[in-house]
């Protein structure tokens, strides 16, 4: 095996180990050759490739894995129940290791015309939306994991609102990863149409049930129609051994909205691209997010929001808790197009660093080619207010609880403005675990 | 007139500076190589320790590639075809004024630096670099009296050698990017200023480079120590003729901080930019850096970049000594076809270390201007702080405005803050001036200069005011 991995790159090991992928539909098949003519031979990105400087690929490149689908254990008699969130009883897909599951996802009392399905099934049906826009947004210039997904994804959400309908309950796609001992590999692909005047809720939650090493690297295109809606909320809290590498891009068209909220709290390494478009006027994008690192954990997250056309606004207010010897990086991009005038754009990153042995690396960066523009970004990487620290031990606090109360006000911050109450209450939940578990805040106790 | 009428009529300035002084040249062969780099050692009469630093730096160039990781487009440079060193022929040895060539002197008077003015009036003590060499030191003797030790680089590597030995490559080696690499093997000339323990330098010192010849780059060298308790203040201006070809311009500028020393660096850039189609101009590759050695030391850098058609460009203070500080002040306008990447590395390594890093980008034209930072703070460098702010401001929608800050904090008990914003003249400016009686430009020129205020209290007095009517002269009413 060591003989094979020092010939053989990465990527051709994990094509090589995936064999030909299930035909799922001619389109797909196209872009699947495409997908494997530009990963042959290819490496993996290097710390000198800009856009990941701060992102090492080493401690990967050394694992091997094998597909999702060949394992063994797939269907573990398992009590998901705890995982789906109340409102979702009604419409959740469960993907466990991987694989769909029929046992564990629900699809009912959905408005008419909705289609929530795997979307393997749909593009073997040739449902026409599907197969128009599947490959289409997902594109990262010299990027191998899209490639690598493409070729050889079975699987994953397809989510479709015809014109002028609400979904007034979230979507749960959830991922589920037992703790099998031998090391596999996932892609999911998800597709999310939603059509004119539509609304949506969407939670995506990643989660490693036992300790042991995998690499999940989902693909998400997203695609909004005029004046659409939408909540997507991803929560990845992967192992503590894993490997979670995704890419998500959304096509936002006019007057619509699109909000993304992303908690990154598991993972090794967790390595997070997102790109929103905003394809036409009076658009609106949120792109929040909060990542948690502890041990010596590394999380990644770039975002790109491109402006492209005029009077559109978009928001981005990134959090990072930083607590062992983690890392988090943060890259940010906010692009003004030429005929993007009167944007207001914002965006706004903080770091807190709890721990002394760990590192903040953010580069939040504008590119702007229009002159009546409003555009702002701030960064800070900073510690908890001494003040705000004294104030409340004045009110009889102990220095570590203090600690606690205002690593966990930090957070909330980003988690707050989620409408859906019992993700919030599971977010928060999560995040008063971290800072309860957290040996730089206990250490005052 | 119409506001896009205002903007052409005015953004059509000629480039004042572009005369040529017809001076001869004491020619030398195009390209680059072990021989050329021998052959500028020979003229020079250069110690071996000097020859050997050139070789091995020209060596590790011979390996290197161009970087092209800035924002910024250019034609691949053909170094084959440059001229690497050029003098104006002159008398060997100049111990006064009156021994230089009138009509260099000639040249700076068109400038508006004539040095025997300056000398009088100004009491600026000043080094004069024209194409490669340094032609003429004045207040020598003045300085002397203080102690402080400012010449050319040739001169101080004949007469102060161990010094020389000690820190020329120490904070800039040669092998730290292409372009230094590059003016370490062909170092034509520059300025040497030595303070000695405790002297606060008389005068503010000054140098003005300028590039005279078509063919030829220029690559200085300046070497700037401060000794324990002291301080000195250094200006530099530079200005070239205007030519169809481009010209390159490779400059190291090292500067050395001890306990407790201040070192305050001022530029005013406005080589010529090239013409509105972006034909020829100076490509300005520049490594200046700073080392705060000793603690409590203090180093800052003001820049004032109005010229070149590419700026490359990164003035940057390593500090290294406890409480050391850096400070970064900069206002870089572009214009027509003129591209721009510069900005500040801030490398904390002491503890208690603070810096500021204040940047305003202005845009006109199809211009591009990119600023690019870096603020790394290390794992020992405990409670240091960092603030950073830059803003732009666009002209027109042909333009680009970029920002690449780079912040990495390595302890929990620093802190870095960086914040930056892009916006445009409001008309509700404009209007409003306008209605308290000043006319379009006026009222223009006045927002631009509340723009950049922050940066040009910084500048000595003499070289704000020359800012402030570059900056008038660039971008005068381009804003409507």
């Amino acid at each position: 095996m060591k003989q094979r991995q020092r010939e053989t790159p990465f990527l051709d090991r994990l094509l090589l180990s995936a064999g030909p992928a299930e035909p799922l539909h001619q389109k797909v098949e196209v872009l699947r050759q495409e997908a494997r003519t530009f990963l042959t031979g290819r490496q993996l990105p290097t710390a000198r490739d800009e856009e990941w400087k701060y992102c090492g690929l080493k401690s990967l490149e050394r694992e091997d894995f094998v597909p999702a689908g060949q394992i063994a254990e797939k269907d573990m008699p398992l009590d998901l129940k705890s995982y789906i969130y109340p409102e979702a009883e009604h419409h959740h897909l469960t993907f466990i290791n991987g694989v769909f599951s029929d046992r564990w996802s629900q699809t009912d009392r959905l408005p008419e015309g909705v289609i929530v399905a795997n979307l393997a099934d749909v593009l073997k049906q040739g449902h026409p939306e599907a197969v128009r826009y599947i490959g289409q947004y997902a594109q990262w210039e010299d990027d191998p994991f899209v490639s690598l997904n493409t070729a050889v994804f079975s699987g994953g959400a397809f989510i479709y609102v015809p014109d002028g309908v609400h979904i007034e309950e979230p979507v749960q796609l959830l991922f589920v990863n037992c703790g099998v001992k031998e090391g596999y590999f996932m892609a999911p692909r998800c597709l999310v149409i939603g059509g004119s005047s539509s609304s949506m809720t969407v939670v995506e939650d990643h989660i490693g049930l036992g300790d042991n090493t995998y690499l999940n690297c989902p693909v998400s295109e997203i695609t909004l129609a005029e004046n659409a809606h939408m909540t997507h909320v991803k929560l990845q809290r992967d192992s503590k051994k894993a490997f979670h590498i995704s890419r998500l891009a959304a096509n936002i068209s006019r007057d619509s909205n699109y909000k993304s909220y992303s908690v990154q709290l598991g993972s090794l390494l967790s390595r997070s691209d997102v790109k929103a478009v905003l394809t036409d006027e009076n658009t609106h994008a949120t792109l929040d997010g909060l990542v948690m690192v502890n041990g010596n954990q590394l999380s990644d997250t770039h975002s790109v929001m491109d402006h492209t056309m005029p009077n559109c606004t978009s928001h981005q207010l990134h959090k990072c808790i930083i607590d062992g010897e983690g890392t988090s990086v943060f890259n940010g991009k906010i692009f003004v197009r030429q005929d993007a005038q009167k944007t207001d754009a914002f965006q706004e990153n903080r770091n807190l660093q709890l721990s002394n042995t760990g590192t903040a690396y953010t580069k939040p960066q504008l590119e702007i080619f229009a002159d009546d523009v409003s555009c702002s970004h701030g960064a800070t990487i900073g510690q908890l207010n001494a003040e705000e620290m004294f104030y409340l031990k004045t009110r009889g606090l102990g220095a570590a609880r203090t600690r606690e109360l205002l690593t966990y006000g930090f957070a909330i911050d980003v988690i707050d403005s989620i409408p859906v109450r019992s993700i919030r209450e599971r977010l928060s939940k999560e995040v008063k675990e971290f800072t309860s578990k957290s040996r730089s805040i206990k250490q005052y106790a | 007139m119409s506001d896009t009428q205002t903007i052409e009529k005015l953004v059509k300035q000629p480039y004042k500076y572009g005369f040529k002084t017809n001076i001869e040249y004491e020619h030398f062969p195009k390209g680059l190589n072990e021989d050329i780099v021998n052959l500028i050692s020979d003229i020079k009469e250069e110690p071996a320790f000097v020859r050997e630093f050139r070789l091995k730096a020209y060596r590790h160039w011979a390996k290197m590639k161009d970087p092209l990781w800035a924002n910024i487009r250019y034609p691949r440079i053909n170094y084959d075809d440059i001229q690497f060193y050029s003098a104006p022929r002159l008398k060997p040895q100049l111990n006064s004024l009156d021994e230089v060539d009138p009509e260099i002197l000639d040249t700076y008077e068109k400038l508006g630096i004539p040095l025997s003015e300056q000398k009088m009036l100004a009491g600026v003590a000043v080094d004069a670099v024209f194409d490669s060499v340094s032609v003429a030191t004045t207040f020598k003797e003045k300085l002397a009296d203080a102690g402080v030790v400012f010449c050319s680089i040739s001169e101080a590597i004949k007469k102060y050698p161990d010094l020389i030995k000690e820190y020329m490559g120490s904070v800039v080696p040669y092998t730290d990017n292409f372009y230094a690499a590059m003016n370490s093997a062909v170092f034509s000339d520059g300025s040497f200023c030595y303070v000695p323990k405790g002297v606060v330098s008389p005068m503010e010192l000054s140098t003005y480079f300028r590039i005279n010849n078509e063919e030829s780059g220029q690559f200085e060298r300046t070497l700037i120590i401060a000794e324990e308790d002291s301080y000195v203040s250094y200006l530099e201006g530079c200005t070239a003729p205007m030519f169809s070809r481009n010209q390159l311009h490779a400059a190291v500028v090292e500067l050395v901080a001890l306990d407790r020393a201040q070192i305050k660096y001022s530029t005013v850039q406005n080589w010529y930019s090239g013409d509105e189609k972006g034909v020829g101009g100076i490509f300005n590759f520049v490594t200046k850096r700073g080392l705060c050695k000793g603690h409590h030391s203090k180093i800052s850098w003001t820049q004032v970049e109005t010229g070149s058609a590419i700026t490359w460009k990164y003035p940057s203070v390593i500090m290294k000594g406890d409480h050391s500080t850096g400070e970064f002040y900069s206002v870089a306008v572009t214009n027509d076809l003129m591209e721009a990447d510069t900005g500040t590395k801030m490398i904390h390594l002491g503890k208690n270390t603070n810096s500021t890093i204040i940047s305003k980008g202005i845009a006109a034209g199809k211009s591009q201007n990119s600023y690019r930072g870096l603020v790394r703070i290390g794992p020992k460098a405990e409670y240091s702080r960092n603030y950073s702010v830059c803003d732009s401001m666009l002209i027109g929608d042909r333009c680009g405005a970029h920002t690449f800050p780079y912040l990495e904090a390595k302890n929990n008990t620093s802190s870095v803050e960086h914040e930056a914003t892009t916006s445009k003249i409001g008309e509700d400016q404009i209007f409003y001036l306008q209605q308290r009686g000043l006319d379009e430009e006026n009222a223009v020129s006045l927002i631009i200069n509340g723009f950049c205020k922050e940066v040009f209290k910084e500048l000595p007095m003499e070289f704000a005011v020359e800012a402030v009517k570059l900056l008038g002269i660039k971008l005068e009413g381009s804003v409507g």
